[in-house]
C-alpha cells in the first residue's frame, strides 16, 4: 500500500503517536512500585529495601550501588528530581525498619523539603492545563496527607533519637495541615465565586498535636499539654488514650511517685495503596470542567464522556486489631487508633475526585481539539478527504489510548498508628507485644520511654525500636570458654 | 558552511549543559550568606550564637582565679521552636565552646564525657540541673575522671510565628523571631550565674 504524501509531509503527527502509544504501554505508577510495596507488605524488609533502592536509582539517575551504601543520602541523589523524593520516603520506611533512625530522619527532612516545593494552591488554570498525555505525566505533589505525615513520622522517629526536634516536628504537622486546610485552592475558579475546595472536606489529623502534647507533659507543662492534647481530642474524636490525656492534664499528675512511662507507639499494618478504577463523569466534575474550560480559553464539549481512569483506594489491613501489651503475663495497657490512614486517604481522594474527573474531561477535550487540528491539516494539503479522517482519528486515538489514574503513593505508610500509654514502676520490664515481640525497656522514675513497633504483616513479627535511653543494655557477654587442650586436626576428606 | 553547523551544534549543546548543571563557588571572606526563604540558615544561627555566648560571658564576670580556668559542662540546645536544628547543632556546640574558651576563663569539657555522664546519671532535661542529687551525681561521675565540672551550661531555642494572608497585590507573609537564650549555673549550688538571649527576625515571602 502506498503511504500517502501528507503522510510523508506530517511525520510529526505519526512520531507523536508513537511516542504517546509507547509511553501507554509504560507500567501504571501502582505496578511500578508493586515489588517493593509487596515486600514491605509482607515484612520482608531487606527485599523491600532491595526493590526500592533500584526505584530510587532509577528515577534518580544514579546507581543502585551508590543508592545502597549511602543509605539514600549521596548528594547526588536529588530528592526533587522526577518522583525520587516519594522513593526516599520508602526508602526511609526501611531504614527505619533496620534501626537507622539517623537516616531515616535524614531521608525525610530532605523529603519534606521536596514535598514543600512542590505544595501548590494557587494557579488554577496552570494546574488545569498541565499533563498533556494523563495525571502521571506531571510532576507528583504528594497527597496532602502524605506532607502532613512527613512532620508527624519524623517527630516519632526523633523520639526515638532522644527527641531533641520532636517538638519542631510535631509543630510542623499543625503548620502543614493548617497551610492546607486554610487553602483556598479550586474555590473560585472563575473570580465569580464558581468552583470547589476539596480541602475544606478534609479531617484534621490528630498524631502531631498528640506529640505536641505529649512532649509538653514530659516537660512539665501541664496547661499546654492539655490545650495540644485537646486539640487532638476535637481533630480524632474521642481515642481512649487521647481522653485519658486530657483528663490526666487536667485532674491528674503525669505519673505516680518512682513511675515512668512507656509510651507503645505501633505502625500497624499495610497501608493505602492507590490502583487504578473507573468512575462515570459526575454533575459537579461537569460544572467544575465548564467553569474550567471557560477559564483555561477552550470551548470544552463535555458530554457523552466515557468513564475515566480513576485512583482508588485500596486498604487491605483497614480493620487492623488493637495490640494488647502484656509484662509477666498481666496487661498493662492496650493500644488506641490515633490516625486511620486508610480512611484518610480514601476521604480525600474522595474528595479530590470532581477535580480528577473534571481534568480529564478538559484534558480529553483539548485532545480531540488537537485530533481535529490534524485532521484539517491533513485535508488542506490532500484531496483524498480519507487521510485527515485518518490522521485526526489516529491523533486522538494515541492522546487517549492508555490514559492511566495517577496511582503514585507512599505506599509504606501504616494502616494505623496505635498508641498505648504505660505507666509502670521504674526499673528494666520485658514488654511483651505480640506476635513473638518483646522490648526490654529500662524506665526512669518521671521520664518517658519510646517504643516503636513497625509491623506492616499483622501476621508476623515486625520490628521493635526503643529510644535511646531506654533501651536495656545487652547482657554481658558469656565469658570466653577456657583454651581446650589442642587436638590434632581433623583429616579433611 | 555545513561543516560550520556540525561544529556548531555540540557547542551549543556544552553551553546549554554548562547552563543547567550543578556549580560550586568558593565565596570570598566577608560575602553575604545567603538568607533561608523557608527556615532559619547558617546565618541567622551564626548571629544568634555569637551575641548570646558573648553576652554569657560577659555577664556571668568570671575572672581568672588561681586554681585555673572554670571548666565547663556544655550540655546542648534544646529545640522549643517549630524549626528542627538537627544539621546545625554540631555547628552551633563548637561556636559555643570556640567562644567560652577564647572570650573567658573557660575550659570546656569534652562533649562525649558529658553525654556519657548525663545517660550514667540519667539526665535527659536540663530542668533535671535544678535538682541537687541529680547534680551531685553527674559531678560524682565527672569527677571519677578529675572532670568535675564548676559551671553547667545549657541553651534553648524558640520561635515566635506571625502570618499574614496575601491580597491582590501582596503575596503572603510569615515573620518569624528565633530566639536563642543560654543558661549558665554553678554545678555545685545550683544557682544561675547568668542568663542572656538574642532573637533574629526572618519576613518570609510565598
Amino acid at each position: 500500500m502506498a503511504i500517502p504524501r501528507s503522510l510523508h509531509s506530517r511525520p510529526r503527527w505519526l512520531a507523536a503517536a508513537a511516542l504517546v502509544v509507547a509511553a501507554a504501554g509504560c507500567k501504571a505508577p501502582d505496578q511500578r512500585i508493586a515489588p517493593f510495596a509487596d515486600a514491605w507488605g509482607a515484612a520482608e524488609f531487606g527485599r523491600a529495601e532491595e526493590e526500592i533502592d533500584k526505584l530510587v536509582a532509577e528515577e534518580a539517575g544514579v546507581e543502585p550501588a551508590l543508592v545502597s551504601s549511602s543509605r539514600g543520602l549521596d548528594e547526588t541523589i536529588v530528592p526533587a528530581r522526577g518522583d525520587t523524593f516519594l522513593f526516599l520516603l520508602e526508602k526511609a520506611m526501611t531504614r527505619l525498619a533496620s534501626n537507622d533512625t539517623d537516616a531515616t530522619i535524614d531521608l525525610m527532612r530532605r523529603c519534606r523539603d521536596a514535598l514543600e516545593t512542590r505544595y501548590t494552591d494557587s494557579d488554577i488554570k496552570g494546574w488545569l492545563l498541565a499533563g498533556v498525555k494523563d495525571d502521571t505525566a506531571l510532576e507528583y505533589r504528594g497527597a496532602d496527607y502524605e506532607h502532613v505525615l512527613t512532620p508527624a513520622l519524623l517527630a516519632l522517629v526523633d523520639l526515638l533519637e532522644g527527641g531533641q526536634d520532636a517538638y519542631a516536628y510535631a509543630l510542623q504537622v499543625s503548620e502543614v495541615q493548617e497551610r492546607i486546610l486554610g487553602s483556598t485552592f479550586g474555590e473560585d475558579v472563575d473570580g465569580e465565586g464558581n468552583g470547589y475546595n476539596p480541602r475544606k472536606l478534609y479531617q484534621r489529623v490528630a498524631l502531631g498535636a498528640y506529640v505536641e502534647g505529649l512532649v509538653r507533659e514530659r516537660e512539665g507543662y501541664s496547661s499546654e499539654a492539655f490545650k495540644a492534647y485537646e486539640r487532638a481530642r476535637d481533630w480524632g474524636g474521642a481515642v481512649p488514650v487521647v481522653v485519658d490525656a486530657c483528663e490526666r492534664t487536667t485532674n491528674g499528675v503525669y505519673a505516680a511517685p518512682h513511675h515512668g512511662v512507656v509510651h507503645v507507639i505501633r505502625l500497624a499494618g499495610r497501608g493505602p495503596r492507590l490502583v487504578q478504577g473507573r468512575s462515570p463523569m459526575t454533575d459537579s466534575a461537569m460544572f467544575l470542567a465548564n467553569i474550567g474550560s471557560i477559564v483555561i480559553g477552550e470551548n470544552v464539549g463535555t458530554l457523552g464522556q466515557m468513564e475515566i481512569p480513576v485512583p482508588v483506594v485500596f486498604c487491605p489491613d483497614m480493620y487492623a486489631a488493637e495490640l494488647e501489651i502484656r509484662a509477666g503475663g498481666q496487661v498493662l495497657g492496650t493500644t488506641s487508633t490515633l490516625l486511620d490512614v486508610g480512611a484518610v486517604a480514601a476521604q480525600q481522594v474522595e474528595a479530590n475526585l470532581p477535580w480528577i474527573l473534571a481534568r480529564a474531561a478538559i484534558r480529553r477535550t483539548v485532545k480531540a481539539v488537537a485530533a481535529k487540528a490534524a485532521q484539517d491539516a491533513a485535508d488542506h494539503s490532500n484531496s483524498d478527504p480519507g487521510v485527515g479522517l485518518l490522521l485526526g482519528a489516529l491523533t486522538n486515538l494515541a492522546l487517549t489510548i492508555g490514559e492511566k489514574a495517577d496511582t503514585r503513593n507512599w505506599t509504606a505508610l501504616p494502616a494505623r498508628f496505635q498508641i498505648a500509654r504505660l505507666e509502670v514502676p521504674e526499673g528494666t520490664h520485658d514488654l511483651d507485644l505480640g506476635s513473638g515481640m518483646h522490648a526490654s525497656v529500662r524506665v526512669a522514675a518521671g521520664k518517658d520511654s519510646y517504643v516503636v513497633v513497625v509491623q506492616p504483616d499483622l501476621s508476623k513479627a515486625g520490628v521493635v525500636l526503643i529510644d535511646v535511653y531506654s533501651g536495656a543494655p545487652d547482657p554481658a557477654p558469656a565469658p570466653e570458654p577456657a583454651p581446650a587442650a589442642a587436638t590434632p586436626e581433623a583429616p579433611r576428606p | 558552511m555545513k561543516k560550520n553547523h556540525v561544529l556548531l551544534v555540540p557547542l551549543a549543546l556544552a553551553a546549554v549543559v554548562a547552563a543547567c548543571g550543578s556549580t560550586g563557588r568558593v565565596k570570598a571572606e566577608g560575602e553575604d550568606q545567603l538568607v533561608g526563604d523557608k527556615r532559619a540558615g547558617t546565618l541567622t544561627y551564626d548571629e544568634l550564637v555569637q551575641q548570646s555566648t558573648t553576652k554569657l560571658v560577659a555577664q556571668a564576670g568570671m575572672q581568672a582565679r588561681a586554681q585555673g580556668p572554670y571548666k565547663v559542662a556544655f550540655f546542648g540546645i534544646e529545640t522549643k521552636g517549630s524549626e528542627e536544628l538537627r544539621d546545625q547543632l554540631p555547628a552551633i556546640y563548637d561556636q559555643i565552646e570556640l567562644i567560652l574558651v577564647n572570650s573567658g576563663p573557660f575550659t570546656v569539657l569534652s562533649r562525649k564525657a558529658v553525654d556519657r555522664a548525663s545517660q550514667e546519671v540519667g539526665l535527659r532535661d536540663f530542668s533535671d540541673l535544678f535538682i541537687a542529687k541529680n547534680r551531685d551525681a553527674f559531678i560524682g561521675v565527672m569527677g571519677r575522671d578529675s572532670n568535675a565540672p564548676d559551671v553547667l551550661v545549657y541553651g534553648t531555642n524558640t520561635t515566635q510565628t506571625s502570618e499574614s494572608s496575601g491580597g491582590w497585590f501582596s503575596r503572603d507573609t510569615k515573620e518569624r523571631r528565633y530566639t536563642l537564650s543560654l543558661e549558665m549555673i554553678d554545678a555545685h549550688t545550683g544557682t544561675i550565674l547568668a542568663k542572656v538571649s538574642d532573637s533574629s527576625e526572618i519576613e518570609y515571602k510565598k
